[in-house]
C-alpha cells in the first residue's frame, strides 16, 4: 500500500485515495526523494507536514486512551 | 542518469525497516511493562499520561535513528548510493517523521494485554501499510 514494492502510480485509483492515509506511503516518497533526487527541504515539504499531522494525531490519541487506573 | 534498481529499493527498505522495527519494539515496550506487573508502579507515579507516553516514545525515537544512521552507512558502502550534503537533511526529516509510527504503536500497546497480542497487531498492520 505504500508503493515501497508496488508503485502507487501503477493502482486502481481508490486504492491511491485510500493509500494517502497511510503514513508509510508519504515517507517512502520522502525517502526517494532526499536518496535519489536529492530533494531540499522545499520538495519535500508537503509529505512530511502530512506526516507530522499524523504524528501528533496518533499521539493525541494514545495518550487519551491510555489509562493510568486499571478498569 | 542510469536508474539503478539498487537506489531505488535501499531507501525504500530503509523506511520499511524503521517502521517495523520501531513499531514492533515500541508496541512490545509498554505490552512487557503490563505483564510483568511493573507498569502499575509506574501509574502510582505522580507523571502524566502525556509524560508517560511521550518518555516511553524517546528512545525508540533514537534507536531508530542509529538504526537510520546504520542503514544509510551500508546503503553507500554496499549498495553505493549517492548521499551526499542530502543526508543529513534526510536524517533530520525522518527524525521528526518517525514519532508517527511509535506513536501509533504505543496507541497498540495501550489497547493490548500481552506481548503476543501487541506482536499480532502490529505485524499485520504493518504486512499491510508497507
Amino acid at each position: 500500500m505504500s508503493g515501497l514494492f508496488t508503485p502507487v502510480d501503477s493502482m486502481a485509483p481508490w486504492v491511491r485515495t485510500v493509500s494517502m492515509i497511510n503514513p508509510v506511503r508519504h515517507f517512502v516518497t520522502i525517502s526517494r526523494a532526499i536518496l535519489m533526487k536529492g530533494a531540499g527541504p522545499a520538495e519535500i515539504a508537503q509529505p512530511f507536514l502530512i506526516l507530522l499531522g499524523t504524528a501528533v494525531f496518533v499521539l493525541i490519541v494514545a495518550v487519551r486512551q491510555y489509562h493510568k487506573r486499571a478498569a | 542518469m542510469t536508474q539503478n534498481y539498487k537506489h531505488y529499493m535501499v531507501p525504500g527498505i530503509l523506511v520499511a525497516l524503521m517502521t517495523i522495527i520501531g513499531t514492533l519494539l515500541s508496541a512490545q515496550n509498554i505490552a512487557r511493562e503490563k505483564e510483568l506487573g511493573t507498569l502499575e508502579q509506574l501509574n502510582v507515579t505522580p507523571i502524566t499520561r502525556g509524560q508517560f507516553i511521550i518518555a516511553k516514545l524517546l528512545p525508540f525515537w533514537v534507536l531508530g535513528l542509529v538504526e537510520l544512521s546504520l542503514g544509510l552507512i551500508v546503503g553507500v558502502l554496499v549498495f553505493g548510493c549517492r548521499c551526499g550534503a542530502a543526508s543529513c537533511c534526510s536524517t533530520a526529516s525522518r527524525a521528526s517523521t518517525s514519532p508517527s509510527r511509535s506513536a501509533s504503536a504505543s496507541g497498540v500497546s495501550t489497547l493490548v494485554e500481552t506481548q503476543q497480542q501487541a506482536m499480532f497487531v502490529t505485524f499485520s498492520s504493518s504486512t499491510f501499510t508497507c
